[in-house]
């Protein structure tokens, strides 16, 4: 099925294509939101801005791909759920560093390459 | 005085059901739609609306709203289609039941229908992307792809946190299989050990390919009526009882309560509350369980047992044939067939009659039927059973 994008998706993945880590913040108490709570791209008087985010954060679930489903994801990689330093949490890929598997609990950072963002884990 | 229940279940009616390509879901629809009315004893003329559900991954038209012409439905007062992924189905009865209680109709159909499995096989139909974190795309770009992945990562967070083990999601498997070597129409019926588990592919870690469901082409209807109505009918009428549903949505916010939590609690409390029961009254339960962890995860949301406890509960076989709560009876969405929120429904009406041959519950009083979509973001429930007052 085709996705269809908002303004507010356009938005966070420009961000990312400019290796740049983007989280909505409210401005009035200084409070990150879940990116699921999209509704104050289109609110008016919302105080709520895309600010730089820390990159960093701590891994709550992974899972490990051994289906290939696309092309450009050749298996085996790893997704994780990471909730990042400022509260939200993000799914991206993480990169193995030599023998380091994910674990849960254990503190990443954000980097970029081609494919966008991907967590390593904090050395 | 006891309560009465609320609608009743008269008629099931299953098209053909494949792994190979039978005909469009329209068509299959229609076959469904025709043999539930045939087997509630009725005439076309008879049904009065029409609810259909669509798979979530399928063209609208694919199943449109003009297969009441396709039937010849005339002057229906209800036609819908209901868009709730997976909780759908359950969701079409609980609307036919409302209906029909508020005098909107008196005799409903509700049918679902889906081909997913092509020429080329079934591979690539459930493929997608899920989109979990609130941005449009950004699963895609992060291959993170596939029903599975979405479903592996709650359940590596229910086993982080609950210290579930992959033998205990394999031992839920391994139930189902026993269940569905007792039901002709299930689809995979060899025995299954752990072993066997064990050895099946990884899919998505920590999900193998035997704890995903399997899916078929096929329809399923049922017709919906006043418990009065279905008591003329030709089967013991399927009451029921109970209905609720529960969305709990997304923050993606730490702190904001159990992330884990998903809907199904409230769905619940509301159908043992309207049913007049707590989950201690559930004498059977037909989950919605496309993937093994979801059948563990119902069991506790509807509290049939304690948060972390089971895994244990479905270890110790007590889920499996001759357990003490049997689970998912024809086999489920694992070894049974997955065609959706009709899976656990037709089972539910089959075990409620009674006609569930070698694989027939003992205790048939109070079943709970559940219907979960999305990625346990949707959920739905009813309770049914053969008697009109619950004691």
């Amino acid at each position: 099925m085709q996705t269809l994008y908002d303004e507010y998706d356009k938005e966070f993945l420009a961000f990312v294509g400019n290796n740049e880590l983007r989280i909505p913040v409210d401005t009035k108490t200084g409070k990150a939101l879940g990116l699921h709570a999209r509704s104050w791209r289109k609110t008016a008087g919302s105080t709520v801005q895309w600010q730089p985010a820390k990159g960093t954060g701590t891994v709550i679930s992974y899972v490990e791909f051994h289906r290939q489903y696309a092309e450009d994801f050749p298996i085996p990689y790893t997704v994780a759920l990471v909730e990042l330093a400022e509260g939200p949490q993000l799914l991206a890929r993480f990169a193995h560093a030599g023998d380091d598997e994910p674990e849960v609990g254990m503190a990443v950072s954000a980097r970029f390459d081609s494919k966008g963002l991907i967590f390593h884990p904090m050395t | 005085m006891k309560q009465k229940p609320i609608a009743a279940i008269a008629g099931l009616g299953f098209s053909e059901l494949s792994r190979k390509p039978i005909g469009t879901s329209r068509e299959l629809a229609a076959a469904a739609v025709d043999a539930a009315i045939t087997d509630a004893g009725l005439k076309r003329s008879e049904i009065d609306g029409l609810l259909i559900n669509r798979s979530p991954v399928a063209d609208p038209d694919e199943v449109p709203l003009r297969l009441q012409n396709d039937l010849q439905l005339r002057n229906l007062g209800l036609l819908a289609a209901i868009d709730s992924e997976g909780s759908s189905a359950v969701q079409m009865v609980q609307y036919a039941a409302m209906a029909i209680r508020h005098g909107m109709a008196k005799t409903v159909v509700c049918v679902f229908s889906d081909t997913p499995v092509k020429a080329s096989g079934g591979g690539n139909t459930f493929a997608i992307a899920m989109p979990l974190t609130g941005v449009e795309g950004w699963e895609r770009q992060q291959g993170f792809l596939g029903a599975s992945a979405a479903y592996a990562l709650a359940a590596r967070q229910h086993m982080a946190r609950n210290g579930t083990t992959e033998r205990q999601l394999g031992a839920y498997a391994v139930s189902c299989r026993k269940w569905a070597a007792l039901n002709p129409q299930a689809f995979l019926r060899t025995p299954l050990s752990i072993e066997d588990y064990l050895a099946s592919p990884m899919v998505v870690a920590p999900l193998r390919m035997l704890d995903c469901c399997y899916p078929v082409n096929g329809a399923i209807a049922l017709v919906v009526t006043s418990a009065k109505r279905a008591e003329n009918g030709p089967h013991a009428p399927v009451y029921i009882h109970g209905m609720g549903q529960g969305h709990r949505g997304r923050s993606g916010l730490r702190g904001d309560g159990d992330e884990i939590g998903t809907g199904a609690p409230q769905a619940a409390k509301m159908a043992y509350k309207n049913a007049g029961v707590t989950a201690a009254d559930v004498t059977a339960c037909e989950f919605y369980d496309a993937f093994s962890y979801v059948g563990i995860l119902a069991l506790e949301e509807y509290g049939l047992c304690k948060p972390g406890e089971a895994a244990a509960y479905v270890a110790d076989g007590h889920t499996a044939p001759g357990g003490k709560l049997p689970v998912n009876t024809g086999g489920g969405h694992l070894s049974g067939f997955y065609l959706q929120g009709v899976t656990p429904l037709s089972e539910g009406v089959i075990q409620v009659r009674g006609t569930g041959g070698e694989r027939q519950v003992v205790n048939n009083d109070l079943l709970l039927v559940t219907g979960s979509g999305g990625c346990l973001d949707y959920h739905a429930c009813v309770l049914l059973s053969p008697h009109a007052a619950l004691n």
